[in-house]
């Protein structure tokens, strides 16, 4: 009895350490609230923001160098010959044709946007600054935060298509959940046939719309926009086309497979629409 | 210890959240903190490797949506397994690195995929567990190149030990 004592205690006593992070790491698991979760994932994060920003837009610009590069591979052999300044200046001609890329790019997002007529949203542009770094997590950091006016659950769009929600704020970034995460939840409708579900991420790079009724008539290829139910999400924001309907033998609602118009593994900036008016950007 | 520690950590949370998604296989990425998990648990004691993989987790949790703590807390039953166990292998062959990563990496994905389920989310089985698998190869493949790196700092983060077999006879 003694001796079974004694061992317990030596155990105890060896792998505290253990079992104190164990217990810790449980504790904030489940235990702490998610808004201080989030405000400590913020504030660590925060130094590490401007390395960040500066390495995503290397990186951008790398990718974009080497993507005109190879487009122009064939034409351009010849001229790779030729002398270091020439290059160089080509190097710069292509940087800039990236810039210009962007930039109109940006344009053309805000532009598509305001041709909707509703004046009543009220866009932020944001740049990605940062991936999630957890395989099955799908959410991205974005470099606008509260001194922006980018408050918690305002729908964030690339062009005219939805890619997510803002999830938590900090004073200068905010972390973006997009629509493939398994976490999220979007009321959508079927544009064509206006039957209603909710849209769900997994991981991957195609989304589920569950309960719809087996009645429904939603066909592959049909689209697929916000309903603007629960009001958490703007209304009639484009998410994506239906690419596989089925009925399910034995199952109530309809397997709906939804593909989002964006590819959320190339954009580089993002809109936010702020639901709270800012006088300031009136 | 301390700084090169942090500025490993530093330098792996720039190139976890910057660089990886653009290296990319079908939307798949390798997980750069549990190798340095792995590579520091093979390396230490199970009490220096639980602390160094619970401060590891948690700057992993600090960068993602997940629960902050469940990376910290999968680290730390890592660092104690591989800890108890690592006796048994010879840490300096590719393969044995390849292979315990890829271990590791499936025990963790498998360990995320519980709590996701735990918290009710939206999990497609057959979908996740793809992408554990796919992940966890990603992963070994790459682990053999990042312990040659991790490796050059291994006097500055205070490892020491040999690289052989450590069963003390």
């Amino acid at each position: 009895m003694k001796s079974s004592k004694l061992n317990t205690n030596l155990f105890a006593r060896k792998y505290m350490l253990v079992i104190i992070f164990l217990s810790s790491a449980l504790f904030l698991a489940f235990l702490l609230p998610t808004n201080v979760s989030s405000q400590i994932k913020h504030g660590v994060g925060l130094p590490i923001m401007p390395f960040q920003k500066v390495t995503v837009m290397a990186i951008n610009n790398i990718s974009g160098f080497f993507g005109q590069l190879f487009s122009f591979e064939n034409s351009e052999r010849e001229d790779e010959l030729r002398k270091h300044d020439v290059s160089r200046l080509e190097n710069l001609v292509i940087k800039q044709a990236d810039i210009i890329y962007k930039l109109k790019n940006e344009i053309k997002s805000l532009s598509e946007f305001y041709d909707r007529g509703d004046v009543s949203l009220k866009p932020v542009m944001a740049n990605i600054i940062g991936y999630d770094t957890v395989e099955f997590r799908k959410s991205i950091l974005i470099d606008v935060g509260n001194k922006h006016g980018i408050s918690v659950n305002d729908t964030v769009v690339n062009g005219n298509a939805l890619v997510g929600r803002v999830l938590s704020v900090a004073r200068f970034t905010s972390r973006v959940q997009l629509i493939t995460d398994p976490g999220i939840r979007v009321p959508v409708r079927v544009l064509e046939t206006r039957d209603q579900g909710m849209l769900t991420g997994n991981s991957s790079f195609v989304c589920q719309m569950e309960y719809v009724p087996e009645t429904a008539s939603v066909k592959v290829g049909n689209r697929v926009v916000t309903s603007g139910a629960g009001e958490t999400y703007a209304r009639s924001v484009y998410v994506g086309t239906v690419t596989e309907s089925e009925k399910v033998e034995g199952q109530l609602f309809l397997s709906i497979s939804v593909s989002p118009i964006v590819n959320l593994s190339k954009i580089e900036s993002v809109l936010v629409i702020r639901q709270k008016p800012d006088d300031s950007l009136q | 210890m301390t700084v090169t520690l942090l500025c490993i950590l530093f330098v792996i949370s720039l190139c976890q959240t910057t660089l990886i998604p653009h290296l990319a296989v079908y939307g798949i990425t390798p997980d750069i903190y549990l190798v340095f998990a792995v590579f520091f648990s093979l390396n230490t004691d199970i009490k220096q490797a639980s602390f160094v993989n619970w401060i590891n987790g948690l700057v992993k949790d600090v960068f993602s949506l997940a629960h902050f703590g469940l990376s910290a807390f999968l680290f730390v039953l890592i660092g104690y397994v591989i800890g108890r166990s690592k006796e048994f292998v010879f840490k300096d062959h590719p393969l044995t690195q390849v292979l315990i990563t890829f271990v590791v990496a499936l025990f963790y994905g498998l360990g995320c995929l519980v709590f996701m389920l735990i918290s009710s989310e939206n999990v497609k089985l057959a979908v996740i567990i793809q992408k554990v698998l796919c992940s966890a190869i990603y992963s070994a493949i790459i682990a053999p190149l990042l312990f040659a790196v991790f490796k050059k700092f291994k006097t500055k983060l205070g490892l020491n030990h040999s690289m052989t077999f450590d069963r003390k006879v």
